[in-house]
């Protein structure tokens, strides 16, 4: 669960429900419910990386519906009803992840970490602080005119937040699905 | 009790046997429901899915290949719902599924295909999911591709019924794969290669390497045949295309073939296979046209007969030859050469324990059959070792524990029967007559033989029992290395079969005494049809024994008054020792002419050699173990000349015509032959006899540097391994150096796996690799029947009327003379 993150994702409720019920309770005996979940899982994680398409979600309820309607046993066909009150359930919140927002704040992989330059006091807490090295920018030097600029690169940002509570002057703040949260 | 019931599928109405599933209730009806894991003979479990069918009073679809019908049940397999999780199903199988349907050797026959084909799903719509799993093809008969498998587990099934049982589903991450233990290739894990896995794979998961992109499944034409590699005489169907063989099959896919039947028979695409006819020219064998060959060996023997006048001429039946070219072959020797002599050398394999069957039962009805065995209750395996000599029976076994059978196992070897075994009772090796006997005696002491059959239908349980108190003197207990617990335990659940008891020995024994303690134990048991199976390791040994009759086995090479032979597919001189005096005797006749498959030892002496078609190649008629009298099919089409035509230009040759006129009225003369001995006489109308008793032998003492040598056959040569040696078969065989002995015995002697042995034995001395076979008793030592090292240190005549084959007994003793460090 990342930092930030304001509520419960539904996508990672469900991922969780899926990957538990494959790890811990599926029987592998019978073919539809080994396959379907191999594909739920993969459309799943599409959906929480932000490499989904639109229609997953109705790919997902298909799943469900074939898995619940062939699986041999209770435990298949409860798994895909359960999976399939969350996607009813949660409707919005997937279709925003179809299109790589994660209103949550849950999948770490769909936020965005922005400097506010405005506020920032070019301490460098952040950059020291980040695991991934994803900030970039230099803390002035006095024999230097000009200095780069704070800026997190969203190619190396794994969204784990860590930046957010060092920085004293609040200037990162968190995009998710297109409003500035925190 | 009326035992149909009456169900009611799409609106008709079907009457079936209690316990039809609903998927064979349906196709009563013409009404086809498609499926991928279900396969009618095994145990269904519904696992693929694809057979749901809406049953009325039931919420969710059930599977019709898992479900039985039960009067009144109402069932549709037309509607939308069902269609639609059909539809669902293949859907995600295709996405699992690489299309190959283009190259796919499979296409045309693959269950996938044809589920999609039926349903109109050209291709999935969901995203594709490649396993990416590596091809397993590093083994010579079975191309392992998992990315192409749909998970029905028939192959995990079958295996576990009739085979080793090496395959099981693990977990693959999200997926699920079929596999070995530690995911080990094949010929690392165990399996025998019998290909029943590939045999019901409904996909190319499984497919066999020699069938590869040799032609389309619907180019292939099946015909039915039998297997010419053991005695079990497996019914087989060949699949042609051009008239070659691609592939061999089993006639229903749960029939057991082993992997010499499924895959031995490359050997004859081999580039060795002889294809013309050889004719000796200056010293040398060189190719010639059949007229030349057929005048020159006709003229050869004729010759001879003329000269050298009556019993001057030979003929030499191979073991695994036909009942028509026994028949034909016969008619040569006593009409066209004048009164020759016929030696079958099917006669060590089993003549001696077939007539003593016949001595005690009147007829071989007592002989068990594969239907037999799979319903016995308790089978007794008495120092045969099937899964190497007789698969099939191994397998027939296998299904009867399925069944709930009691197997006992007696043999000093942890054989493969002794492994599955319920009990295996372990006396020193050589002991196994006086074993039996004692447990003959075990059953008697019990009182739990079968005393108002014994009274009723026999004689001679007096001299058994006086030939018994034997036992209670001498301290058999101690030579045989059994307790009598355990031989009471035995005794216990012989006497508590509940049905049919079947007792397997190996037909070849040398020692009288094992099939006369069987005989007894059968009687004893209250048996006398179908209850004892003795197993042949050459293909035709009861049609010999049925068309020749015991007293033509004879010494025909031994005779001094032979001065020409005509060897028909066999090798006298290859399956001897090199100092044999068969071997001189072989050199030094005036003519030699040998039919064979292959280049021989024999065929490389001979003065014309004649190529023998394949049990592919030629029709005829061989009979199994079991009496089952079966035919090989016709091969149109293959450039070899079929066994009657050969015979009946030969016959020609030497002046005179087959009686026959065309291969079809050979086979009704040897129709008629075999009838005659099927012809069933009322079972209680003959009283039965106890065998008479030979003395047991000395029992030999072994030891690790004085080893007792046991003679065995290995799972994948035949015979004498002149066939299967130009098979792929042979990448899987062990080496033919091999000594093989207990780790206690090797530890004891220095030795390391692989270490050089010098091995001696009266008979002769030769070198060989040590290698450690658990299976062996401390004191024994193994050597593979088919090699070199086993001829020399025999020492045996194969010919020589005193000699049995001695393939699973204890005989010779051999001394570790030096041993050096092997680098392994």
């Amino acid at each position: 669960m990342s930092v930030v993150a304001t509520q419960e994702c539904a996508v990672r409720s469900a991922r969780l429900l899926v990957e538990t019920f494959a790890e811990e309770k599926m029987c592998r005996k019978c073919v539809p419910c080994v396959l379907s979940v191999a594909q739920i899982t993969s459309v799943l994680s599409d959906l929480s990386a932000g490499s989904a398409t639109s229609g997953d979600t109705e790919r997902l309820l298909a799943f469900c519906d074939g898995m619940d309607e062939t699986a041999m046993c209770k435990l298949g066909r409860d798994v895909a009803i359960e999976l399939k009150r969350l996607l009813g359930e949660h409707s919005q919140e997937f279709t925003h992840h179809e299109s790589g927002s994660c209103p949550s704040g849950g999948c770490t992989s769909l936020l965005t970490f922005t400097v506010v330059g405005e506020k920032c006091t070019l301490c460098g807490a952040c950059k020291e602080i980040c695991p991934a090295g994803a900030v970039v920018g230099e803390k002035p030097l006095w024999y230097v005119a000009d200095s780069m600029p704070f800026r997190i690169r969203a190619d190396k940002c794994t969204g784990c937040g860590l930046c957010v509570p060092v920085c004293e002057p609040g200037a990162i703040v968190l995009q998710i699905g297109g409003d500035s949260v925190g | 009790m009326d035992n149909t019931v009456k169900v009611t599928i799409d609106g008709r109405e079907v009457s079936v046997a209690q316990g039809t599933p609903l998927i064979e209730a349906a196709a009563s009806a013409g009404i086809r429901i498609p499926y991928l894991c279900y396969c009618p003979g095994m145990k269904s479990v519904g696992s693929c899915r694809l057979c749901v069918v809406e049953l009325e009073g039931s919420r969710t679809l059930v599977a019709s290949c898992a479900r039985q019908a039960k009067d009144g049940m109402v069932v549709r397999t037309d509607t939308p719902r069902v269609e639609a999780a059909r539809r669902f199903v293949v859907d995600l199988l295709l996405s699992n599924h690489p299309k190959e349907c283009l190259s796919c050797d499979k296409s045309g026959s693959c269950g996938l295909q044809d589920a999609a084909y039926g349903l109109g799903i050209p291709k999935t719509s969901y995203p594709m999911k490649d396993p990416g799993y590596p091809l397993d093809c590093s083994n010579p008969f079975i191309v392992r591709d998992y990315n192409l498998c749909v998970l029905c587990g028939l192959c995990i099934r079958v295996c576990e019924s009739q085979s080793q049982g090496i395959l099981s589903f693990m977990s693959r991450g999200m997926g699920m794969k079929v596999g070995t233990a530690k995911d080990l290739p094949l010929e690392e894990s165990g399996c025998d290669f019998c290909g029943s896995c590939v045999s019901v794979c409904p996909t190319a998961a499984l497919m066999e390497k020699g069938r590869q992109t040799r032609g389309r499944e619907w180019a292939i034409e099946r015909a039915a045949s039998v297997c010419g590699y053991c005695g079990c005489g497996c019914e087989t169907v060949l699949n042609r295309v051009d008239g070659r063989v691609v592939r061999v099959e089993s006639p229903d896919p749960t029939a057991f073939l082993c992997a010499r039947g499924r895959f031995g028979l490359d050997a004859y695409e081999h580039p060795e296979r002889l294809r013309k006819p050889l004719i000796r020219r200056d010293g040398t064998l060189v190719e010639c046209e059949w007229d030349e060959a057929l005048d020159v060996a006709a003229a050869k023997l004729r010759d001879v007969r003329e000269s050298a006048g009556v019993g001057s001429v030979g003929v030499i039946l191979g073991a695994n030859a036909t009942c028509e070219t026994a028949l034909a072959l016969g008619d040569i020797a006593h009409r066209a050469l004048g009164d020759a002599r016929v030696g079958s050398s099917a006669r060590p394999y089993g003549f001696a324990v077939l007539s003593r069957l016949e001595e005690s039962f009147s007829d071989l009805s007592v002989v068990a059959t594969s239907d037999d065995i799979e319903a016995a209750s308790v089978i007794v395996v008495a120092g045969a070792d099937v899964t190497a000599d007789s698969p099939a029976v191994g397998a027939w076994i296998t299904r009867a524990q399925q069944r709930g059978a009691t197997l006992v196992a007696l043999d000093s070897r942890v054989t493969g029967v002794a492994k599955r075994a319920d009990v295996h009772l372990r006396p020193r090796a050589g002991a196994l007559g006086r074993a039996l006997a004692l447990l003959a005696k075990a059953l008697l002491d019990s009182g739990g033989w079968d005393q108002e059959f014994v009274a009723a239908r026999t004689s001679g349980i007096d001299e058994l029992r006086s030939h018994l108190a034997q036992a209670a003197g001498g301290d058999w207990e101690a030579e045989t290395g059994l307790s009598a617990d355990a031989l009471a335990e035995v005794a216990a659940s012989l006497a508590g079969a509940k049905g049919h008891v079947v007792f397997v020995v190996s037909a070849e024994t040398d020692d009288s005494a094992v099939i006369e303690g069987v005989i007894d134990l059968a009687l004893l048991s209250g048996c006398a049809q179908g209850c004892i199976a003795p197993t042949t390791i050459t293909s035709n040994v009861r049609g010999h024994f049925e068309l020749l009759g015991d007293e033509e086995a004879s010494d025909v090479v031994g005779s001094d008054a032979t001065r020409a032979l005509f060897v028909w597919d066999d090798d006298p001189k290859g399956r001897t020792f090199s100092g044999s005096e068969l071997s001189s005797k072989l050199a030094a006749l005036d003519a030699l002419v040998v039919a064979t498959s292959f280049m021989s030892d024999t065929a490389a002496a001979a003065d014309v050699v004649l190529p023998v078609a394949s049990v592919a190649e030629t029709s005829g008629t061989r009979v199994s173990q079991e009496g089952r009298v079966r035919r090989q099919s016709e091969a149109p089409g293959t450039d070899s000349m079929s066994d009657f035509e050969v015979l009946s230009r030969m016959a020609t040759g030497l002046g005179t015509a087959l009686p026959w006129d065309k291969a079809e009225a050979c086979e009704q003369a040897v129709a008629t032959v075999l009838a005659a001995h099927r012809e069933t006489t009322d079972p209680t109308s003959h009283r039965l006899t106890f065998p008479a008793h030979s003395a047991f032998g000395d029992v030999p003492e072994g030891s690790a540097d004085r080893p007792t040598l046991l003679v065995g056959g290995t799972a994948f040569h035949f015979d004498d391994g002149l066939v299967t040696r130009h098979s792929a078969l042979t990448a899987l065989e062990i080496e033919g150096d091999l000594f093989g002995m207990n780790s206690e015995d090797m530890a004891s002697l220095g030795l390391v796996e692989g270490s050089t042995v010098s091995v001696a034995s009266d008979a002769g001395e030769v070198d060989a690799v040590a290698r450690t076979l658990d299976s062996l008793a401390p004191g024994t030592a193994f050597v593979p029947r088919w090699s070199s090292n086993a001829k020399e240190l025999l020492g045996d005549d194969p010919y020589d009327p005193a000699c049995m084959p001695q393939h699973t007994s204890v005989h010779v003793r051999v001394v570790v003379v030096g041993t050096v460090q092997g680098g392994e």
